[in-house]
């Protein structure tokens, strides 16, 4: 059962994303740096909202069976991960619709700031998953985060983990069919507490 | 019993508390849906029932909050046992009301999910079918945080029942919902589907809701409801509990009853106890009346527009008279040029756009509602849909997300008859011409008279004089010398008699030479008079002109902000010279948008247009492909470069005659079902274009079936398909498949993140592409 609640909105200049990983997504070196990149940068903070919301919650470790406290699933991956924990950080973060609604536009007015900005968002969702990462644990000693498609913690639990950090109703963010969250740049992780 | 709609506007009324977390510490297990207790535990389910009318609720909501037939195949079972569960809760009682609860799907509606709209009212309507049956009092639609799946609930309420509806919404700290839309919004979508009560739920606490609910008490003319959370959950010696405590919670409840707020209850961590010191603190507090707001106001899914003292702008540019591009862009289905004419004119500053898609070779219908979906997902301004077929207008107000402009009606009885019912239906304001039968009065004061015959019929209706707006019609002055006149007396005249007006200002000058000056002239001058609405185009600088200086010097513009800055963002038309540095060639290598349309305009001077092609932009893309290939360049600059090229390559089409343009090398392009990533598909997508093939994007979650549709309908041979999940790999295979069984002699290339070459021949795959650059060479060598 949840041991603590967590939920916060994060002033958007406290994100910054890693360089290496907007290099990544761009599919370009750091040093490049087109003017378009920047501009690209620009209008994504001006939409932004960064939040989250989690909870600190007793696990169950059975072999590779594992409860989080909705239900027993199984993944070698994530049983690995977690050895010897008996709590972990459960959480969900995202930067908000504004961003998809940005994308939508951009889609039709310009490829190619499409591809940089989707890049650039994919990017401060992972810095903010990395604030919230450290904002949580604090000086507790926890393993490395682990999300669903990590290894082969399956997809399908995805929505249970949402439930269970109230994500629909503090961060509005739904999950589609075929599982995808919306807002579309969203992050869900599991972090072990040793 | 009472009669519920007379209770609303005449009582103060009370809801229940939180359920979920009240069954919760009855037992119910983390990770149990709460509605799995109707069948399994319906006397618990009673008891909280009980504990709410003991506390004195006198409208109880029904354990369903989470089911619906999207979740639950037995989804009827489980409302009646819900609905069972209250009845025995009541008992013999007369005077307790039972709301049927309807939540969210849980689902996001497009463009920013996978639920169609259509979809949402099909779940929501079994919802309210199997409820109707049962006896409930009304229904509660509650804590959605989107426009549009709330207005998808209340659309299939309507159709599904005649029971009162109320809706409360989940908006967070800054008053807004999830996906934008803000108190006023909502309350003109809300009002305009004539729903019974309306108010805020859920959130984050009583002390929010009271920050905002000014809005609704200066915006809404029907009954307010607030049913607040007990703040947020915390844990206290190992029990969750909420921030805000029963006396806490009255107090707050208080300070909303005497804001206006006649319908009070509570949401989630609130208990009976909570709602029960809420009774005792506010039963004596007389009810607010709701009174009629009388405000003329449209509304996109973020905000509403108010027609009163600021003049409006209506864009104009979605319209295909007199526009060639336009009509070939609908002709070929090419949504991209509408939609970005609607970007277009909504950076401009227009406040609405009016959309009309009506051509004599094309589905009205199904484009309109295609343009609206669309522009929608891509303008947050509100529309003006503007159509003269009622078939249309049923359609595409019956999806559009928020309360739209409709363009139009007349004094024929006709006309009245077949857009009135719609209107009154799914709400909506809209533009009357003052014309009948008898066709456009010479007088104003005939005008006038037919005005006020349409608002006599718009009442029968139900429709208020707030909701239309009269346009007296502009007739040439070219045909007519005294028209602008007649005009302009016919807006004062209206103005006078409590009437918001609109003009298409710009016909007033049709068949005369120098358009613009009759145009901006005419157009101070009604503004002057005191013209609401003005459908014109934002591309006009001088229109633009006036419309500032016009607020400004009628003290509409606070210290004349926006025309200071207005005058200060309109600039010369930059006129550096193309210089040897500046070619065409350099402007694609070096991704300079800006510079292409100059460039091609000097190279016109001296090489024909073919040549151009040839020698200028097939060069520059080859070398950018290129260095591209040898890392000298990266992704984003090789897109940069592909859209200069499709820019160049749409400019140069206009000066090619139409059989040197060769439409036989196509592609379609997809991604498949189920997915919505588009990244790779869309770079594919700009590298073909600046190669000069025309694609047919059908864009993200397609399916095998729309696929095979585009083949036929286009003979395209050569489809592209995209995936970036291992759960959307197998839509591929079927597409595939469904292709190789009835359209033999297509050639699928596939590509995405999860794809290799093996799995490509796994599934049939004609090829397997690891890259945008290889797509367009398999596409090149295909058509050679």
């Amino acid at each position: 059962m949840p041991l603590d609640y967590f939920y916060g909105e994060i002033q958007k200049e406290l994100i910054l994303p890693n360089i290496n990983e907007v290099s990544e997504r761009l599919n370009m070196p750091f040093e490049q740096n087109y003017n378009l990149t920047s501009q690209c940068e620009q209008k994504l903070k001006n939409v932004i909202a960064p939040k989250y919301s989690g909870i600190r919650t007793d696990i169950t470790l059975d072999g590779d069976k594992i409860d989080l406290g909705f239900g027993v699933f199984t993944s070698k991956d994530l049983a690995k991960n977690l050895t010897q924990c008996k709590e972990a950080f459960i959480f969900a973060v995202t930067i908000g619709n504004g961003v998809d609604r940005l994308l939508n536009k951009l889609r039709i007015t310009s490829p190619a700031e499409h591809f940089i900005t989707d890049g650039l968002a994919s990017a401060y969702a992972e810095a903010l998953a990395d604030f919230v990462d450290k904002k949580i644990k604090g000086n507790t000693p926890c393993r490395p985060r682990f999300s669903v498609g990590y290894g082969d913690l399956p997809l399908e639990i995805q929505p249970q983990i949402l439930e269970s950090v109230n994500a629909a109703r503090l961060l509005n963010i739904t999950v589609s069919k075929s599982l995808l969250m919306s807002p579309s740049k969203s992050i869900t992780a599991i972090m072990g507490i040793l | 019993m009472k009669d519920l709609r007379t209770a609303l506007k005449n009582e103060r009324l009370y809801f229940d508390g939180g359920f979920g977390t009240v069954i919760q510490s009855m037992g119910l297990q983390k990770g149990t849906p709460p509605e799995d207790w109707n069948l399994t535990n319906p006397q618990k389910i009673s008891a909280v029932h009980k504990a709410y009318i003991d506390a004195g609720s006198n409208i109880i909501t029904t354990n369903t909050f989470g089911v619906n037939c999207d979740k639950y195949d037995n989804y009827e079972e489980l409302i009646s046992s819900a609905v069972n569960c209250v009845k025995a809760a009541i008992g013999s009682r007369s005077d307790i009301f039972i709301a049927f609860d309807i939540g969210p799907t849980g689902r996001m509606l497009k463009p920013l999910g996978d639920l169609d709209f259509e979809d949402a009212v099909k779940i929501f309507k079994k919802n309210v079918s199997a409820a109707a049956v049962c006896g409930v009092d009304c229904i509660i639609i509650e804590t959605m945080s989107d426009a549009y799946e709330t207005k998808a609930a209340v659309v299939a309420a309507k159709e599904a029942s005649d029971l009162p509806i109320l809706v409360t919404n989940a908006y967070d700290k800054t008053g807004k919902l999830m996906t934008g839309a803000d108190a006023k919004a909502m309350i003109a979508l809300l009002e305009g589907l004539s729903v019974d009560a309306i108010g805020m739920n859920c959130s984050f606490g009583p002390d929010i809701m009271l920050k905002h609910i000014d809005d609704f008490c200066e915006n809404c003319s029907v009954p307010l409801i607030a049913n607040p959370n007990a703040g947020l959950p915390k844990v206290e010696n190992g029990k969750t509990v909420y921030d805000i405590t029963p006396d806490q919670f009255a107090d707050y409840m208080t300070q909303l009853a005497n804001k206006g707020v006649n319908i009070l209850g509570g949401c989630c961590g609130t208990t009976p106890d909570h709602i029960r010191k809420t009774i005792e603190a506010t039963k004596n507090i007389p009810i607010t009346k709701p009174t009629e707001k009388n405000k003329t106001v449209v509304s996109s899914y973020t905000h509403s527009v108010e027609i009163c003292n600021q003049p409006i702008l209506i864009g104009e540019r979605i319209n295909p008279t007199g526009k060639s591009k336009l009509k070939e862009a609908l002709r070929t289905n090419n949504l991209s040029y509408i939609l970005n004419e609607g970007i277009r004119q909504a950076d401009s500053g227009v406040h609405i756009l009016d959309v009309n898609v009506g051509l004599p070779e094309i589905n009205e219908a199904q484009m309109m509602c295609s343009v609206i979906k669309e522009l929608q997902a891509v303008t947050d301004l509100p529309l003006q849909i503007d159509t003269s077929d009622p078939e249309v207008l049923e359609k595409s107000i019956r999806i559009y997300n928020g309360k739209a402009l409709i363009n139009s009606v007349n004094g024929e009885v006709q006309s009245m008859n077949a857009v009135f019912p719609l209107v009154k239906k799914y709400g909506g304001t809209v533009i009357a011409l003052t014309m009948d039968k008898n066709g456009i009065p010479s007088t104003a004061e005939e005008r006038v008279k037919i005005a006020e015959r349409i608002a006599e019929c718009a009442k029968e209706y139900g429709i208020q004089k707030k909701d239309l707006i009269i346009d007296p019609l502009c007739l040439t002055i070219s045909s007519d010398s005294s028209s602008a006149l007649i005009t302009l007396k016919s807006v004062k005249l209206l103005s006078e008699a409590g009437f918001k007006t609109s003009l298409g200002v710009s016909n007033i000058s049709f068949g005369l030479p120098a358009r613009e000056k009759i145009n901006t002239t005419f157009f101070a001058e009604a503004l002057a008079i005191g013209l609401n609405c003005a459908i014109m185009n934002p591309f006009s600088t001088a229109m633009m002109d006036v419309y500032y200086a016009y607020r400004a010097l009628h003290g509409l513009d606070d210290a004349c902000l926006d025309y200071i800055n207005y005058s200060s963002n309109v600039s010369e038309p930059i006129k550096a010279a193309v210089t040897e540095e500046t070619t065409l060639s350099k402007a694609i290598i070096k991704g300079l948008k800006e510079d292409i349309s100059r460039c091609i305009s000097e190279l016109l001077k001296t090489t024909k247009p073919l040549d151009i092609i040839d020698n200028h932009i097939i060069p520059a893309l080859s070398e950018v492909g290129n260095d591209f290939e040898a890392k000298k360049l990266y992704l984003p600059q090789l897109l940069m470069s592909a859209e200069c090229a499709s820019s160049a390559f749409e400019i140069l089409k206009m000066h090619i005659g139409k059989q040197n343009i060769s439409n036989d090398k196509s592609v379609i392009l997809a991604t498949v079902k189920g997915d919505i990533h588009d990244i790779g598909k869309n770079i594919v997508k700009v590298l073909l274009e600046s190669y000069g093939f025309l694609v047919y994007d059908l864009g993200r979650d397609v399916s095998p079936e729309a696929v095979l549709d585009c083949v036929k309908s286009t003979g395209c041979k050569l489809v592209g398909l995209s995936a970036l999940m291992t759960t959307t790999v197998p839509s591929m295979a079927e597409t595939i498949k469904l292709l190789q069984s009835k359209a033999k002699d297509v050639k699928v290339i596939v590509g995405g993140a999860v794809l290799n070459e093996e799995y490509a021949k796994t599934i049939s795959a004609d090829a397997y592409c690891k890259d945008a650059m290889e797509a367009v060479k398999f596409a090149t060598e295909f058509y050679l």
